[in-house]
C-alpha cells in the first residue's frame, strides 16, 4: 500500500462531520441514557444504575427477542427465494425489458411504506379482493360463504414484511448477476450438470455475494421493525421494535427504550460478524 | 460417426444454417473454417445441444442427438474464452464433469492428474484460475473437457485469444492431444491457417452454406467456389468466357475448357479435374474465373509463350514474405489484372520491370463467375 493513500482528503470532512453527529453522538447519547432511570412522569433521572439491563434480560423480553429474530430471518430467507429468481430474470432479461423490470422493482420506493402497508391491509381484509373473488367462488358452488381471515395474521404480516424488503434483495442479487458469464451455465450443462447442479455448484455460489448482501439489507431493518407488525400483524405479535418504540413513545421511559435499542445495535453488529466470519456463505469472498 | 443431414436453422427467419449435410469419421480431426457470422458457431452449439436446429437430424454412431439434452450428450466443448469456473480451483474445475456424475473420489483423483499431464499442467491442481496466463488457462479448459471422455470433442476458436508464438505452439499440443486420445475433434475456426495446420479434413462455410469439405490441400488447390478460393489463401482471377470444353473419355475424367480473355484476344485452357466437374457445368458462353494460386504461375524475364499460357505483365512490388518473394505483377493489356506470383528469394526484381508470366494448362481451376 502506498503512503498516501492512508492519509483521507479534505473533501471526505463534511462525511466524517454528518456521521459524527448524526451516528456516533445519538449512540453515545443512547449508551448514556441507558445507564439513568425514568422519572415519575417521565424524562430522565440522572442516578446512574444497571437496572435497565437486568429488566431488559427478563424473559418476557427475550421471548419478543426471538420473535423479532425469527421474523426477520424468515423475511430474509423468503425474501432470497423470491429475489433469486427475479434478478436473474432481470440480469438475462434484454436491455429493454430490464429496465422496465428494474423500474417495477424500484416504483414501491416512490410511495410511503405506510401507504403500501395500508394497501396490503386492504387487499387482505375480509371485504377486500381476494376475499371477494373468494366469496363471488364459493357463491357459484353454492356453498356457505365465510370470509378467509387472511388480514390481521402471520401471514398479512408475512406479506407485508416480503413485500416492503424484497427490493433490498433483489437489487443487491441483480448488481452481482448482471455481471455474470452466464456462459458458465452453459459450459456447467455441457460437462454433464443437470439443472439442479448447474444452480447449487454455479449460479448459486457465484451468486452468493449478492444474496448476503441482500441477506443483511433485509435482516437488519427487519429486525427492528415496528410499523408493519403494528398495522399488519393484528395484535397478536409484539416484536423488539414495538417495544422500544413503546418505551419511547407511550411509556415514556427513554432510558429503558435506549437500553433495549442498544443491546440491539450490539446484537445485530455481532451476528452481521459471526455472519462474516462463518464459511457458510463465504464461497466467493 | 457424427453425420448432419439438412441440418437447417433459422432465428426469426434468419437463416444461420442451410441445410448443412456433413459426416466426419471416428478418430477424425474436422475444422469448420468461415468467416464471423457464416453459421459455424451455430452449427457447433447445434451438435452442443445449446440451439435446437429448425429442421434435419443429427446422428451419432447412429442415435439422434438431437432429443437427448446438452448434459447427457457424449461431446464437450472447449469455449472460446475458455468459461472456467471462477470460484473453483484447477483441480475443482477440471473434476467438475467427474463430480456431478458422481464419479468415486479415488477415481476423480487419478483422472484429473491423468489429465492434467496430458496437458502438461501436473503441479497446477490448487491454483486459482483466475490467476492463470491465456495459454493455461486454455490447457484447464481442454483438460476440463477431455476428463469425460467425450465421443466428440468440440472446440470453439479455441486459439483465438492466444497470441502468435503461443498459438502455433497450442497447434502442436492440440494435434499431439488428438492422436493420443484418438477421439474426434471438431474445430471451428475463422483461421484458415489453423484450418489448413490442423485438421484432416475442412469445411469451408459462407452465409450458412457448407461450400466445399475436403482435405486442406484439396481446399487449397481446388477450390470449389469463388468464396472458397478467395477466403483460403490468395491468387490470380482471370475473367473470361467459355469457347469450348471437352470432357475426356479416361478416368479421372478431366474437363478441359477454353476461356477466351475478350480485351486481351486470347485464348487460355484449363483442365478442370474438380470430382463435380460436367460438361453442363462449363457450357459455351458462361462467364468464368479461371484462379491460379501464386506458386502455380511461373515468372521468366525472356518470353517463353511456347509454354503454354503466357502473359506479359509489369512488375508493381516484390515483397519478402520468409522463404518465398510474393510479386505483384499488372497485366500490359486489357483490364490491367493484378497478379500475384510467388517466386524465389533469389530473383531480384524491381518495380516496373517488364516479366512474362505462364502456367501450364493442367494448373489452376475454373470457378464460375457469379
Amino acid at each position: 500500500m502506498e503512503q498516501i493513500s492512508r492519509k483521507p482528503p479534505l473533501s471526505t470532512l463534511p462525511l466524517l462531520l454528518w456521521l459524527v453527529f448524526f451516528l456516533v453522538v445519538p449512540c453515545c447519547l443512547v449508551l448514556l441514557l441507558s445507564f439513568f432511570r425514568r422519572g415519575v412522569y417521565g424524562g430522565v433521572v440522572y442516578d446512574f444504575t444497571f437496572d435497565n439491563y437486568l429488566r431488559a434480560f427478563d424473559f418476557l423480553y427475550l421471548r419478543v427477542a426471538f420473535n423479532s429474530v425469527v421474523m426477520a430471518l424468515v423475511t430474509a430467507v423468503s425474501c432470497a427465494v423470491i429475489g433469486f429468481p427475479m434478478a436473474y430474470v432481470m440480469a438475462v432479461a434484454s436491455k429493454k425489458v430490464r429496465a422496465w423490470l428494474l423500474l417495477l422493482v424500484v416504483i414501491p420506493f416512490w410511495t410511503n411504506f405506510v401507504v403500501r402497508a395500508h394497501a396490503v391491509k386492504s387487499i387482505l381484509s375480509d371485504s377486500g379482493p381476494i376475499n371477494q373473488v373468494w366469496e363471488f367462488c364459493m357463491g357459484l358452488l353454492g356453498s356457505a360463504v365465510t370470509p378467509l381471515y387472511l388480514g390481521d395474521s402471520l401471514l398479512s404480516l408475512w406479506v407485508g414484511m416480503v413485500s416492503t424488503y424484497l427490493p433490498f434483495m433483489v437489487i443487491p442479487i441483480y448488481v452481482v448477476l448482471e455481471k455474470f458469464d452466464f456462459q458458465l451455465l452453459e459450459a456447467a450443462r455441457d460437462l454433464g450438470a443437470k439443472p439442479l447442479d448447474v444452480l447449487l455448484r454455479i449460479l448459486l455460489p457465484l451468486g452468493a455475494s449478492g444474496i448476503r448482501t441482500g441477506f443483511i439489507f433485509v435482516f437488519t431493518p427487519a429486525l427492528g421493525e415496528f410499523v408493519i407488525p403494528d398495522m399488519l400483524g393484528g395484535s397478536k405479535i409484539l416484536m423488539i421494535g414495538n417495544v422500544i418504540s413503546d418505551q419511547f413513545l407511550k411509556t415514556r421511559d427513554w432510558p429503558f427504550g435506549s437500553t433495549i435499542a442498544l443491546i440491539l445495535i450490539v446484537a445485530v453488529l455481532f451476528s452481521g460478524y459471526l455472519f462474516r466470519k462463518s464459511g457458510v456463505m463465504n464461497a466467493t469472498a | 460417426m457424427l453425420e448432419l443431414k439438412k441440418l437447417r436453422k433459422e432465428f426469426d427467419s434468419v437463416v444461420a444454417l442451410s441445410d448443412a449435410n456433413l459426416s466426419i469419421g471416428e478418430g477424425e480431426f474436422f475444422a469448420l473454417l468461415g468467416p464471423s457470422g457464416c453459421g459455424k458457431t451455430t452449427l457447433l452449439r447445434i451438435i452442443a445441444g445449446f440451439e435446437q436446429p429448425t429442421q434435419g437430424e443429427l446422428l451419432l454412431d447412429g442415435r439422434n442427438l438431437l432429443n437427448i439434452p446438452a448434459h447427457e450428450r457424449p461431446v464437450n466443448l472447449v469455449f472460446q474464452r475458455y468459461a472456467l469456473f471462477p470460484h473453483l480451483n484447477v483441480f475443482e474445475n477440471v473434476a467438475f464433469g467427474l463430480r456431478v456424475s458422481k464419479v468415486a473420489e479415488r477415481e476423480i483423483r487419478s483422472r484429473v492428474s491423468e489429465a492434467l499431464d496430458l496437458v502438461r499442467l501436473a503441479g497446477f491442481e490448487a491454483r486459482s484460475v483466475q490467476n492463470l496466463s491465456g495459454g493455461q488457462s486454455q490447457r484447464v479448459a481442454l483438460a476440463r473437457a477431455i476428463i469425460r471422455k467425450p465421443k466428440v470433442l468440440l472446440l470453439d476458436e479455441p486459439l483465438s485469444a492466444l497470441d502468435l508464438k503461443l498459438r502455433q505452439e497450442m497447434q502442436v499440443e492440440l494435434r499431439s492431444l488428438q492422436r493420443k486420445l484418438g477421439s474426434t475433434f471438431l474445430l471451428v475456426t475463422h483461421d484458415q491457417d489453423e484450418a489448413l495446420t490442423l485438421a484432416d479434413r475442412v469445411a469451408v462455410m459462407n452465409l450458412g452454406v457448407i461450400e466445399q469439405v475436403g482435405t486442406p490441400k484439396e481446399v487449397y488447390q481446388n477450390p470449389a467456389t469463388l468464396f472458397v478460393s478467395k477466403f483460403i489463401g490468395s491468387g490470380t482471377f482471370l475473367p473470361g468466357k467459355v469457347v469450348a470444353s471437352q470432357l475426356s473419355d479416361r478416368e479421372p475424367r478431366a474437363l478441359s475448357i477454353q476461356v477466351a480473355r475478350r480485351e486481351l484476344n486470347q485464348s487460355v485452357s484449363v483442365a478442370v479435374d474438380q470430382p463435380a466437374a460436367t460438361s453442363d457445368q462449363f457450357k459455351i458462353g458462361d462467364k468464368v474465373q479461371i484462379f491460379l494460386r501464386p506458386e502455380e504461375v511461373k515468372l521468366s524475364v525472356s518470353d517463353q509463350s511456347s509454354a503454354g499460357n503466357t502473359v506479359k505483365a509489369r512488375v508493381f512490388d516484390c515483397i519478402f514474405h520468409g522463404s518465398q518473394n510474393l510479386v505483384y505483377c499488372d497485366e500490359l493489356l486489357g483490364e490491367k489484372t493484378r497478379w500475384i506470383v510467388s517466386v524465389s528469394t533469389d530473383v531480384k526484381l524491381l518495380p516496373g520491370q517488364e516479366v512474362f508470366l505462364s502456367w501450364a494448362e493442367s494448373q489452376g481451376v475454373a470457378l464460375g463467375a457469379n
